[in-house]
């Protein structure tokens, strides 16, 4: 079998990147163009570590939008002859290389880790925002009001957060559960969430205004009744939004463990802030609790928030890789990083490097993730 | 003329890069002679702190000392080695600063501390004698049961027995120099006055040189031989006590000067009104309960106001004026009594109808930094006053600006944010954020406790001047009888929750009838001083020839 | 205080009963319990035959009856049956505990220290060099979860470098077996709480108290050690404490990747093999395990702070 050199694999990745490279040349030319209007996120300009975090990042995002036009072979493809190749090694039909080898079925590592991105980015950061969605609705009601709601609350999450996470997953992703209607409940409870929040929103601004206040709502609970049907019951009258039964089971579970964490820091921020006495002002000017805490102390809590998420989107990432390395995650088939690993690593010996793609991937994209939110709290602390 | 014990040359400390202006300390010359007390002036932003850490060198790694030395005992104490410096500091020249609760360290007992110096400067005390040279100077401090203080921790101990412990920790190795850096700011007005004196009591006894920085004029006058004013850095008077505060030769110091509120009433209530009042308040009581029992914070307060009067509420901390002002508008539910608010009793209203006659009382708050929320624009706060009262888009935002002219700023403020504004700015938000319900009392909660001098006398003209317009009722909070005086028609004192002297400011300053206010009078800095006035025009002519901003 | 203690004892037993019940219910839901009798039976059985020897173990009666037999036999220390080892589920868990524990021993007497040393240097001198360099470290560690970076230290030093065994053997504790599971999970703790304690080192170095130590003469690192880090210590040991489920989910992959059969490799299983009773059992020892932590945590917290201790 031919191979290609050490040197020319590199090449050929560089190469293949090529997307990639370019849209991060573009995006942080112009965001040093702007950086003044940006805000919080210009200041990481002045960070050198939120620097190499932000271009991480950029760098999966890009080669998850840009996947087919990167990846040399189809994820799923298999082969018979080329199975635990080496790095290097070239497919004679088709004169491409296997640049990072092959797995135990023949399918192409770098493709599959490229193809994996895409799992990653729309998961991970999907999962994270709607368990920041519940996070908050409960966290600020909890924070503010206390009593026996926040009694209650903190009893329940303590409870999930007391739980071993593993013995969780296994629990909630099993392949016995799909069969049940348990993970459409579940979802059925945490898609609910958005629609509150937005409800809350409106409601708070404008309570006493009919005219803008019905119409908003009747809006919201149309898109929201849509996106519902589709996610949940797979019902989309419309056929556009669906999501496999699987995705939605292991969506769930991860927004199960990872809500109870940011309601948490929710409702720690929002106790810290209601001392302030521009939550005083508010207050004895007449406004209603829901206006306090949606537009005097949600907007303050924003610096913290966007930290935590940069972190837990990382600590998200890695619960999905723990969920494909016990086998509970996607199917077999999918390039989900998780599972590579775990299909891969008994062929440590054979082929060292049989692991490495979807490892160092995954561990890169973390790396990122929290070496941005490191960047972004300096900066914050500055503000 | 005594010799110069300290001779600051030339000295510059630069700031970071980002700050408003280039030097915190610029070219400073000063020389201090022995035995003398010398108060530095300034406000805040001076470089008189930045300045008095670079005499013992420990000035924070953000700003570098570019030029200049400063020489004591025959040497540069900027180009001492580490371990000949650590042999100067507290032994040679001793520092005290202002929180001094945060001074010491928590988890450390109090007497161990002070121990500690001992231990680092006169090694001819054997360990176990230690204990007793502080238990020593401790009672020297004239603190009680010094034995028990030895073994207590800080929070165990009052601020002011803090401090205390604080100055037996500098001074307990005799050193030539005490720097003394705003150290009875953060105290009640009488703890001060027992500070104060303790020191000068002290300095007859060791006869040490004293530098004591302080923004103050009364504390200057009580306690200074010679006094420096300090401004954005530079030195810009220095002089006897006496040439400096009766003949200020500086614009900026005759701005200081006249800045500094008195101990003289300008204000008379007429006594006979009979019309309704606007706040009346009966019988309030607030209970908390704690861990061991009860704190009775708030015991029976009582008092009528008018439309146009302001009522001072004076005491120092715990005395129940911040209780009494968090009843009144209802951020905390008193435990009994009676609020009336323009004949509609406040306390029983809920619900909706609490909610539209909040507008009648509002307030302004005390720190500048912490009563705007700095994710809204000015523009939004004030609206969203008007909204509430259902005022429609166009004319909220023709009131809103119109609030902002009638506070001092301008039309550009709308659209900002918090973070552009200066302390001063802020609370002329604040206040144009009260007025924007169109209350019929104002809280004012120690508004101003936290402005510089100059820009709090502007703040207190405004907020008459105000009065004068809208005519509501001010209840202001403050723990400066000197304040109060410049704004009060009546005067209340208030002493652990009861309110122990009630009357117009002219019969409690002239009459005081319970101890506790002949005690606070008595520790007034300043009383006995009357230094030269300048009328309003004056003033704001100088101002503005500094570009004074406020 | 007593007081205190007693409500956190009584939401323990709240949260494990709860918890207990939660456990049970997803575990006995029909899916799991047909695979079970599939398992334990005949693979091949009809559906049939399933249901009927799922009626002869018991397992169609009422949840709450089958829930409160599992509940008063667990009350009195009897765990049950495990279905897969085929003996009683003390004899199976608690020497697994063991085998678990000798490998958290180590992990701890490394973690610890390292940890402390390492947020103490960086933070004593806040952005220096020293406090960068340690810092990007921490932030690496904690990046790389142990599914990760257990296989680069496994290629690294097993296959390549040929020094440790790649798969460990319990009960039988060499450096040789034990050195890549320790250091894996060593690696990803030591980061978070190396970095808990810079902050809070931080914070202590930027108080007035130290400032009043320093201008009283004192050098630099009789400052830190005499007055610094009794204060600074104080965050990171709650900090500990509280990292106990990270740790616990650290050593069940761990476990898992090195073949290692303790607790966690214990738990997996038994979830795997749908064995209701070791399941149960390592359910409410992990989650006593959490909870106690916890609670040593806030204790241990109104404990060293005097401002609490003596108010």
């Amino acid at each position: 079998m031919d191979s290609i050199s050490t040197f020319e694999i590199w090449q050929v990745f560089f190469t293949r990147l090529w997307p990639v490279w370019l849209s991060l040349a573009i995006t942080f030319f112009a965001a040093y163009q702007w950086k003044a209007k940006l805000g919080v996120i210009g200041r990481i300009f002045d960070s050198p570590i939120g620097l190499v975090g932000l271009f991480i990042v950029l760098f999966w995002v890009f080669a998850a939008i840009f996947a087919d036009a990167i990846a040399l072979f189809d994820s799923l493809e298999q082969s018979g002859l080329y199975r635990r190749k080496p790095p290097g090694t070239v497919n004679s039909a088709t004169g491409l290389p296997y640049i990072f080898g092959t797995d135990t079925l023949g399918r192409d590592l770098f493709s599959r880790m490229i193809y994996g991105s895409q799992i990653v980015l729309l998961i991970a950061p999907a999962a994270s925002l709607v368990a920041y969605v519940v996070g908050i609705t409960l966290g600020l009601p909890a924070g503010y009001i206390g009593g026996k709601f926040d009694t209650v609350l903190s009893f329940l999450a303590n409870l999930v957060l007391a739980f071993p996470v593993i013995l969780l997953f296994y629990l909630l992703v099993a392949p016995g559960i799909r069969e049940t209607i348990l993970p459409n409940i579940m979802a059925g409870v945490f898609f609910v969430f958005p629609i509150i929040f937005a409800l809350m929103i409106v409601f708070s601004r404008f309570g006493e205004r009919r005219e803008v206040l019905i119409p908003s709502t009747i809006i919201i609970l149309i898109i929201g009744a849509w996106l519902y049907s589709g996610l949940v019951f797979n019902a989309d009258p419309l056929g556009i939004v669906a999501i496999d039964p699987n995705e939605l089971n292991i969506f769930a579970a991860v927004v199960f463990t990872t809500s109870p964490g940011v309601f948490r820091i929710v409702r720690g921020l929002t106790m810290d802030i209601r001392t302030r006495d521009y939550v005083a002002a508010a207050v004895t000017r007449g406004e209603s609790p829901l206006f306090v805490m949606i537009w005097e102390i949600l907007p303050n809590a924003r610096g913290p928030l966007i930290v935590d998420s940069c972190l837990r989107i990382g600590y998200v990432t890695i619960l999905l890789g723990t969920l494909g390395f016990f086998g509970l995650g996607m199917e077999p088939e999918s390039p989900d990083w998780g599972s590579m690993i775990n299909q891969t690593r008994s062929y440590i010996r054979l082929v060292p490097t049989i692991v490495l793609p979807p490892t160092l991937a995954l561990a890169s994209f973390v790396l990122g993730l929290n070496l941005l939110a490191d960047g972004l709290r300096e900066q914050s602390l500055k503000d | 003329m005594s010799e110069t014990i300290l001779k600051i040359k030339d000295l510059s400390i630069s700031l970071p890069k980002n700050a408003d202006r280039k030097y915190a300390v610029e070219n400073v010359n000063l020389d201090v002679s022995k035995g003398e007390i010398l108060c530095i002036v300034g406000e805040s932003g001076s470089g008189k702190s930045v300045m008095t850490s670079a005499i013992l060198n420990d000035v924070p790694d953000t700003l570098k000392i570019t030029t200049g030395n400063v020489e004591f005992a025959g040497k540069d104490i900027l180009k001492l080695t580490q371990l000949e410096l650590n042999e100067l500091r507290g032994a040679r020249i001793s520092m005290i600063y202002q929180e001094p609760m945060a001074a010491l360290n928590p988890s450390i007992r109090v007497g161990k501390q002070v121990d500690e110096v001992f231990a680092l400067h006169r090694p001819e005390i054997k360990p176990q004698e230690r204990k007793e040279e502080t238990l020593k100077i401790l009672k020297q401090m004239k603190l009680p049961n010094p034995e028990r203080i030895y073994s207590s921790y800080a929070h165990q101990v009052s601020g002011g027995q803090c401090q205390r412990i604080v100055i037996a920790m500098a001074l307990a190795c005799n050193p030539d120099i005490l720097i003394a850096d705003e150290p009875t700011t953060a105290l009640d007005v009488t703890t001060q006055a027992e500070i104060l004196r303790l020191i000068s009591d002290l300095k007859e006894v060791y006869k040490n040189t004293i530098i004591f920085i302080t923004h103050d004029f009364g504390v200057v006058t009580d306690i200074a031989d010679r006094v420096v004013v300090m401004c954005q850095g530079k030195i810009i008077e220095e002089g006897l006590k006496e040439n400096v505060l009766m003949t200020p030769k500086e614009p900026y110091t005759k701005l200081l000067v006249d800045a500094m509120p008195l101990l003289e009433t300008t204000r008379e209530p007429d006594k006979n009104r009979e019309d309704s009042p606007s706040v009346k308040v009966d019988k309030l009581h607030k209970i908390y309960k704690t861990r061991n029992g009860q704190v009775h914070a708030l015991n029976d307060a009582e008092f009528v106001l008018r439309s146009g009067e302001t009522l001072g509420v004076v005491g120092e901390s715990g005395s129940g004026k911040s209780t009494l002002a968090k009843t009144l508008i209802r951020l905390e539910e008193p435990t009994s009594g009676a609020v009336t608010i323009s004949q509609e009793d406040f306390l029983s209203l809920s619900g909706s109808d609490l909610i539209s006659s909040r507008k009648k009382i509002q307030m302004i708050f005390q720190d500048p930094f912490g009563s705007l929320n700095p994710s809204q624009t000015v523009g939004f706060m004030l609206m969203r006053g008007l909204e509430l009262q259902g005022i429609d888009k166009i004319k909220a935002k023709e009131r809103a600006l119109e609030l902002l002219k009638q506070v001092g700023l301008g039309e550009q403020a709308f659209k900002r944010k918090p973070r552009n504004f200066s302390g001063g700015q802020r609370q002329r938000i604040g206040i144009a954020r009260a007025l924007s319900m169109g209350p019929d009392v104002i809280v004012a909660d120690e508004c101003v406790s936290a402005l510089d001098l100059s820009v709090q006398k502007q703040v207190l003209l405004l907020l008459n001047e105000l009065q004068s317009t809208y005519k509501m009722a001010i209840i202001f909070i403050t723990h400066d009888l000197r304040v109060a005086a410049q704004v009060s028609d009546y005067i209340t004192v208030m002493e652990k929750g009861k309110m122990v002297e009630f009357g117009t400011a002219n019969d409690v300053f002239n009459n005081p009838q319970h101890d506790y206010t002949k005690r606070l009078l008595e520790a007034a800095p300043g009383k006995n001083w009357h230094p030269p006035r300048l009328t309003p025009e004056e003033a704001s002519k100088i101002a503005k020839s500094l570009e004074v901003s406020s | 205080m007593l007081f205190f203690i007693f409500k956190r004892i009584f939401v323990l037993f709240l949260t494990i009963i709860c918890l207990s019940f939660i456990v049970f219910t997803l575990v006995t839901i029909e899916p799991n319990l047909k695979k079970l009798a599939l398992n334990q039976a005949n693979m091949r059985m009809e559906e049939e035959a399933v249901q009927s020897w799922l009626e002869k173990n018991g397992y169609k009666r009422p949840l709450l009856v089958q829930y409160g037999e599992w509940l008063g036999n667990a009350v009195t220390g009897d765990f049950g049956y495990s279905t897969h080892f085929r003996k009683p589920v003390n004899e199976v868990i608690w020497p697994k505990l063991g085998h678990t524990g000798i490998l958290m021993f180590w992990v701890l007497i490394l973690t610890i220290p390292i940890a402390l040393l390492i947020g103490v240097l960086s933070g004593m001198r806040e952005g220096t060099k020293t406090d960068r360099t340690l810092s990007v470290f921490s932030i690496i560690t904690t990046s790389v979860p142990q599914y990760v970076s257990g296989i680069l230290f496994t290629i690294l030093l097993s296959s390549w470098l040929g020094l440790f065994k790649g798969v460990a053997k319990a009960g039988n504790i060499t450096f040789e077996n034990f050195a890549l599971p320790v250091l894996t999970i060593v690696m990803y703790d030591i980061g978070y709480i190396a970095r808990m304690t810079r902050a809070s080192m931080v914070e202590v170095m930027g108080s007035q108290y130290i400032r009043t130590a320093r201008l009283k003469g004192m050098p630099f690192m009789a400052v830190v050690l005499k007055h610094a880090l009794r204060n600074a210590l104080i965050a990171p040991f709650t900090v500990i404490m509280l990292q106990f489920p990270w740790l616990l989910t650290g050593v069940v992959i761990v476990e898992k990747l090195f073949n290692y059969k303790g607790f966690g490799f214990l738990l997996v299983s038994a979830a795997d093999q749908n064995d209701i009773d070791v399941t149960l059992a390592c359910g409410v020892v992990a989650v006593v395990l959490v909870l106690t932590t916890q609670l040593i945590s806030d204790i241990g917290y109104a404990f060293l702070n005097p401002r609490i201790r003596f108010s």
